[in-house]
């Protein structure tokens, strides 16, 4: 694998530098607009003293989004120096994959001009489908610092195996048979004190899975007529605050946590981690217990439409863990009208396990999965084992209904490569209407444009009734 | 007695139902059902200068539109507008009515959105054709096919984002006859939101109007060189899922050539599903 590369070099006039030190920005449009790039950049603006001059670098990804479908990955790496002394030093650049294994690599000693830019167009191939880190280390006189960037080859071509257990079918049939049998017993509570004078906000309880109760909230705004209900699935330990949009139905869930179980005797080696809790007993597994109150939540609507939910729009969404529930949920209930899922945890396993291990083992969930297989002398083998049983991949091919899904291409809890593997396994029916939405340079999270696209992809797939 | 004020009933009519500047949404459906009404016994002269009618004279209008917008796609919408006109005068202690479909308009919407979906830029262009021949006994409007374009910036800055939005619109619509009329539209409005579904909206709009013909002429023929500011109100409150009222009122202050009356308009909003 080799990369081709060229070097220009230009001397900044004054003026022009004046507004560098105030709008870096700037200087990266007119950069961008003379390289024919998007404008998908990062930056590094070093300040080092009180006159403000700077040594800004810049890493232009040569496609939007930073996702290549062509022969060639394009970078530019742009240098702005605002010194009165020239930069000399160099650069070095390296492409690793999502193993960390380095794929190619070089340096060049660079020249910057006192007040000068240097633009170093870089070009190189990768092979396989997937995402790749592009890195670039900076050493020059007065400013050293390295970027690092995500870039995608080819995404819709990323295939991994399914390992889906034989006994997967039948494992989940059982469940949902035992929760049928649960008496839901649900209580509604009408709020006064949180509903507002334009919505009715309600505490729900229900019965889920060995008849642990759980809990939510639900906001219904005070017009006439039946709302599009959002289901919200919730994400690690996390409990979100009421909000009170005005178009939809909030109903946003609980699902059981470790004490519950704790005082039911359902967790034994009294774990205090959420998502190792029994995690070599696929039937105890606490996730088995959370998908089942997920699909609680959707029995809930049906049982309690008159409130003022519109049972034929269901709309489960989620972040993160809620992630994984809004697409399990989807998977497992066909009557979730569509579904998304922003940075969705707990897609493809085995191949989460071997890019987590070998770029971030510190990161949620890999450092407690490591923790576990070093106190109890085990194998992975051993928890992939029960972990492929509730692998969101498995249940993707089931979902009917339109998906929505965005992935930080930083995100080390869903790296990039395991999200859009899962994405690639949503049946072509349900795919037509599907979207993923990929977030350049971003971690374990979601950018305010992207959720307002999802706000309007909810309003566009909430038009016809299925 | 002159008047313009029939175009000036038209774009207080289209201007509320066109909901601003946001686009409808793809597969979504705006119905809109609205009722003017509007009194004068006033007018401005062709210096601008207000002068009272005859006593006993006066010119009342009741303009009923129909108003439908269709999101075919994220950012373009097609809408249509079908007006019914029936108007009543005294001048010179003659008599005169007329009810008659006046100008009906069909165009496009394409709306550009900043990244933070905050801003909104429409560029609008439609057509309009007369569903009425002739000008007596009342004009409905100028009988003559016509074209409209429209660049409607609607913001919600972030200090905003709970109250309201601006909208700041810029219109050209010309008839095809010999005399024009080349019309120059603009409406600067300010929305608040009370509460999650109760509104209120400010609007300064105006109309210039220029043509060869400078005579003020009286009915039955509508008069094609004027111009007015027009200051509303609107009250809005959104009744259901997919129900909104709006109650508006309005006045003229400055014109030149046209009537000066007082007004209201009902407009109910329905938006599918």
């Amino acid at each position: 694998m080799t990369a081709e590369t060229e070097i220009y070099q230009y001397a900044l006039p004054k003026l022009l530098l004046k507004v560098i030190r105030n709008h870096v920005f700037l200087v990266m449009i007119l950069v961008c607009i003379n390289q024919n790039v998007s404008a998908n950049t990062i930056n590094i603006n070093n300040k080092t003293d009180s006159t403000k001059q700077t040594v800004s670098i810049r890493v232009v990804a040569g496609n939007k989004d930073c996702i290549f479908k062509r022969k060639y990955i394009r970078y530019t790496i742009n240098i702005v120096n605002t010194y009165k002394v020239a930069q000399e030093g160099k650069i070095e650049y390296e492409v690793r994959n999502d193993r960390n294994k380095q794929l190619l690599g070089g340096q060049f000693d660079i020249h910057v001009d006192k007040k000068g830019l240097l633009i170093i167009p870089i070009k190189f191939k990768v092979t396989a489908p997937g995402f790749y880190e592009f890195s670039t280390r900076i050493n020059v006189t007065d400013y050293d610092d390295t970027i690092a960037t995500v870039f995608g080859y080819k995404p819709k071509l990323i295939k991994t195996p399914l390992h889906k257990p034989v006994d997967f079918d039948k494992f989940w049939d059982d469940a949902k048979a035992e929760l049928k049998k649960v008496d839901p017993k649900y209580t509604i509570e009408y709020s006064k004190k949180q509903s507002t004078s334009t919505h009715k906000f309600y505490n729900v309880e229900m019965q889920s899975l060995d008849n642990v109760t759980i809990h939510g909230w639900i906001s219904i705004p005070k017009l006439i007529g039946r709302f599009p209900v959002i289901l919200i699935m919730p994400g690690y330990k996390q409990v979100l605050q009421p909000f009170f949009p005005d178009d939809q139905a909030i109903f946003c869930l609980t699902v059981r946590n470790v004490s519950q179980l704790n005082k039911l005797n359902k967790n034994p080696r009294m774990e205090p981690e959420y998502c190792m809790v029994n995690i070599e007993d696929k039937n105890n597994f606490i996730y088995k217990g959370a998908y089942m109150d997920c699909l609680r939540a959707v029995d809930f609507i049906f049982a309690n439409y008159k409130l003022g939910l519109d049972t034929n729009r269901i709309i489960v969404f989620g972040g993160s863990q809620g992630g994984a529930f809004a697409l399990v949920t989807a998977a497992m209930d066909h009557r979730v009208h569509i579904c998304g899922a922003d940075n969705p945890i707990y897609c493809d396993m085995h191949n989460y396990y071997e890019i987590a291990n070998n770029k971030r083992p510190d990161a949620f969930p890999i450092k407690y999965y490591n923790q576990y297989l070093r106190q109890n002398a085990i194998q992975k083998e051993s928890l992939l084992k029960t972990l492929d049983y509730f692998d969101v991949q498995n249940f993707i091919p089931y979902i009917k209904c339109p998906v929505l899904i965005a992935l930080g291409t930083l995100d080390p809890i869903a790296p990039p490569a395991c999200v859009y593997a899962a994405y690639n396994k949503v049946g072509p029916a349900a795919r037509r209407k599907s979207e993923i939405h990929i977030l350049s340079n971003v971690g374990h999270e979601i950018t305010e444009e992207y959720s307002f696209i999802k706000f309007l992809w909810i309003e566009e797939n909430t038009v016809e009734i299925h | 007695m002159k008047n313009g004020f029939l175009i000036l009933i038209l774009i207080g009519v289209f201007h509320n139902e066109s909901y601003a500047g946001f686009p409808v949404g793809k597969g979504r459906t705006v119905l809109s059902l609205a009722y003017n009404y509007y009194h004068s016994t006033k007018n401005f002269d062709i210096n601008g200068h207000i002068y009272k009618d005859k006593p006993g004279d006066y010119f009342d209008s009741h303009y009923f539109s129909m108003y439908v917008a269709h999101g075919i796609s994220r950012k373009l919408d097609i809408y249509a507008a079908l007006p019914f006109v029936a108007e009543q005068s005294r001048n010179d202690s003659i008599y005169r009515s007329r009810n008659a479909f006046a100008d009906c308009m069909i165009g496009f919407s394409f709306t550009k959105m900043n990244k933070s979906f905050n801003k909104f830029t429409s560029f609008k262009l439609a057509g309009i054709w007369p569903l009425y021949k002739g000008v007596t006994p009342l004009a409905v409007s100028y009988g003559a096919t016509g074209l409209d374009f429209t660049i409607n910036f609607t913001s919600t800055p972030k200090s905003m984002k709970k109250k309201g939005y601006f909208l700041l619109e810029g219109s050209y619509r010309h008839y095809f006859t010999k005399e024009g009329p080349d019309q120059f539209l603009f409406d600067i409005g300010r929305s608040f939101t009370i509460n999650h579904f109760n509104y209120i909206t400010f609007d300064v709009t105006g109309t210039f109007s220029s043509s060869l013909n400078k005579s003020a002429v009286v009915i039955p023929v509508i008069s094609k060189d004027f111009s007015y500011i027009e200051t509303k109100l609107t009250v809005g409150r959104r009744i259901s899922r997919i129900l909104t009222l709006y109650l508006e009122g309005f006045y003229t202050p400055l014109g030149r050539n046209t009537g000066l009356g007082l007004g209201g308009v009902f407009v109910s909003v329905v938006k599918l599903p």
